[in-house]
């Protein structure tokens, strides 16, 4: 019979000792890889949140564009409070802030978190600028849940940078039912006038003579303007001219600017001293005609010298069948004596011209806006504005267009002859044209048409004051602010 | 029935014995190697991973400011940023004001500066200072500041190398992360 040895028990503890030992090691290194996991899955929550905010303020944008474009449908879906269980239909954020949260995104991967933005858009009476015309404050929070539990990682640094709300909203300081990073951005939106490039043409842009001058100047800033006034020694190279299609023919004129394409080519661009770009498009809307009830004792066409009032506050409104001015023809846009602010509204329903020494008259303080059915032709004396090229604005009334967007019928505004031209003229469905003579002739303001062209010797000077003024085409953020307390 | 006496000895050899030893002299020796060996690896991928942890923190940071910020630098290596004056003293969000055409917040803008000095890595706002990252003697950071945005780069060193590898630079490029931001709040001269 064999004894048993005594020393066998030994075995079993040192592998038991070992084995813990790799127990612990491997519990330690699956503590430290999931602790870290869990960072980069809050560290992408936290990320994600941003990009929730950041899309909240563009669906405020978007709602801003609508009232310019779709008004009926504007801010469709927002309440005036927050939260609200049932959206309002017609809300109004100069009325008090408005509110909406984004639907839900639902991100398959990363833990399938859920990510949607809470926005507030107010218009206080303090972001009302010097023209007068309305910014918005937009407040938008950007939440992302985060996958892995309520748990704390990363250090003190990282924490006080990235903030979660594990268990409280901490801007709210109620209880979340889930863990979440939150991320919160104020940006002010200003409205944007369509008169933002010098030359706009919807389809082209045709300059034939290399005198021509197109510049710019800024009449809020007596660095770059002369009591209010255009001033060549202090040019600026703000004068931008695009188009929408595909063509420039820029004549080797001198564009201190850039030139803009829709994808297209900038000919004979040796003297554009700014950028040639081919990533150009904005989107030019439609004039109506206004809907206007003519002041009474209004004649229903005007062929000789006359007089029309101009007023304070609400625009008198006039509506005629044609103008036409010539020989020492004179019609006056009489404002008022000590030239403050007066406006008018004319709707010429025919067309319009001026010819020899026919001239539109306006006096200071007098903002005219003149709507034109028709064609419209302005030689001779023309217009003469003493005033911001902002307070002549002409419309060409819309002509309808076809599948392909260009205009069923298009009409013609021409600008010749030698007194200049202080001015607007926003007519996409028409074929603007500048005809200058054998001296130089300036014209002031910017000019919006279908084609747009440019013939004889003549300069354009572009107030930058232009962009802030006049119709509201688009929003843009002019102030963005994380608020990362 | 056959019967078997067991022998009496107890001990081991002299040859045995320093078989044994030369075993175990082979195995602890393996083992403490071994040990050494992972304990090192185990450094350098903790300071592998925390290096890419203040990484992260940096560009994080840097994004943050960049993002709000009025006016960016990069003179002398480092970052300089002013961004709005957006807290109040009580640290309460104060409203814009329209100011000249532009939207702003308070009176003045609040200076911010990202520098290296030594082994650590400082962000200072106004007058205080905070160490963003500590023990980054081999951290650089590049900045390629474009206008309108402003790409970052930050790489560092890691611990672990080839033996045979005489160009750091090329190990330092595996570290590099960059991210290219979007300076919209920045204004025009």
């Amino acid at each position: 019979m064999r004894r048993a040895s005594s020393q066998s028990g030994s075995v079993i503890v040192l592998a038991l000792v070992f084995v813990g030992i790799l127990m612990a090691a491997g519990g330690i290194s699956i503590s430290i890889v999931q602790s870290r996991y869990r960072q980069v899955h809050q560290n992408a929550s936290w990320q994600e949140a941003l990009r929730s905010a950041e899309a909240g303020i563009d669906i405020a944008i978007n709602e801003m564009r609508k009232g310019l474009y779709d008004p009926d449908n504007a801010w469709s879906g927002w309440s005036d409070a927050p939260d609200a269980a049932s959206p309002e239909t017609a809300v109004d954020p100069t009325a008090g802030a408005v509110h909406y949260t984004s639907k839900v995104f639902l991100r398959e991967s990363e833990g399938g978190q859920r990510s949607y933005a809470k926005i507030t858009v107010d218009a206080p009476e303090f972001l009302r600028d010097a023209t007068g015309e309305q910014w918005y404050r937009v407040r938008s929070l950007g939440v992302a849940e985060i996958a892995g539990g309520a748990i704390v990682t990363g250090d003190k640094l990282d924490l006080r940078l990235r903030k979660f709300d594990l268990h409280t909203d901490r801007r709210t300081g109620t209880r979340v039912f889930r863990p979440q990073a939150t991320r919160l951005v104020e940006a002010i939106i200003k409205p944007v006038g369509t008169f933002r490039t010098t030359l706009l043409g919807a389809n082209t842009i045709d300059l034939n003579n290399h005198n021509i001058v197109v510049d710019s100047f800024d009449s809020r800033d007596t660095a770059k303007s002369t009591n209010g006034a255009y001033d060549p020694a202090k040019r600026q190279e703000n004068g931008n001219i695009a188009t929408n299609g595909t063509l420039i023919q820029a004549g080797s004129a001198h564009i201190y600017g850039s030139a803009a394409t829709n994808g297209g080519t900038v000919l004979n661009s040796d003297n554009v001293t700014g950028e040639v770009r081919n990533d150009f498009y904005q989107e030019l809307f439609a004039v109506n005609r206004p809907d206007v009830t003519p002041d009474a004792g209004t004649p229903t066409y005007i062929s000789g010298s006359g007089t029309l009032v101009a007023q304070p506050g609400e625009p008198s409104q006039y509506q005629f069948g044609s103008v036409h001015l010539s020989g020492q023809d004179t019609l006056r846009i009489a404002g008022a004596a000590d030239g403050s602010p007066t406006y008018a509204q004319v709707v010429v329903t025919g067309d319009m011209s001026t010819s020899g020494q026919g001239e539109i008259l306006l006096d200071p303080g007098v903002h005219l806006r003149i709507f034109v059915v028709g064609n419209m032709d302005i030689t001779g004396n023309g217009i003469a504005n003493p005033n911001s090229a902002l307070n002549l604005q002409v419309y060409g009334v819309d002509r309808g267009v076809n599948p392909d967007g260009s205009p069923q019928n298009p009409g013609a505004i021409k600008i010749a002859g030698n007194g200049g031209f202080s001015g607007t003229i926003y007519a996409p469905t028409y074929n603007v044209s500048m005809v200058g003579g054998g001296n130089s002739d300036n014209l002031f303001g910017a000019f919006v048409g279908w084609t747009v062209g440019m013939s004889g010797i003549q300069a354009v000077h572009y107030d930058e004051a232009l962009g802030d003024g006049g119709l509201i085409s688009d929003y843009k953020v002019v102030s963005w602010f994380e608020d990362a307390r | 029935m056959k019967t078997f006496t067991e022998t009496q000895r107890t001990g081991w050899t002299l040859t045995e014995l320093l078989v044994a030893m030369a075993v175990a002299s082979v195995m602890t020796a393996g083992l403490v190697t071994g040990a050494v060996t992972i304990q090192r690896s185990f450094a350098a991928s903790r300071h592998h991973v925390e290096s890419q942890a203040q990484q992260m923190r940096l560009m994080d940071f840097m994004g943050l400011d960049l993002r709000r910020a009025l006016t960016v630098g990069t003179a002398d290596g480092g970052l300089q940023i002013t961004i709005p004056d957006y807290y109040d003293a009580e640290g309460e969000a104060r409203d814009p004001q329209i100011t000249r055409g532009l939207a702003t917040y308070g009176a003045a803008p609040i200076a911010i500066s990202y520098r290296k000095d030594g082994t650590t890595i400082y962000r200072t706002e106004g007058t205080a200072v905070t160490a963003l990252a500590s023990d980054v003697s081999e951290f650089q950071l590049t900045f390629l500041n474009s206008g309108q945005s402003i790409q970052v780069g930050v790489t560092f060193l890691p611990k672990f190398q080839f033996s045979g590898n005489r160009n750091k630079e090329n190990v330092r490029l595996g570290t590099a992360t960059y991210t290219n931001t979007l300076l919209r709040n920045k204004r025009l001269p």
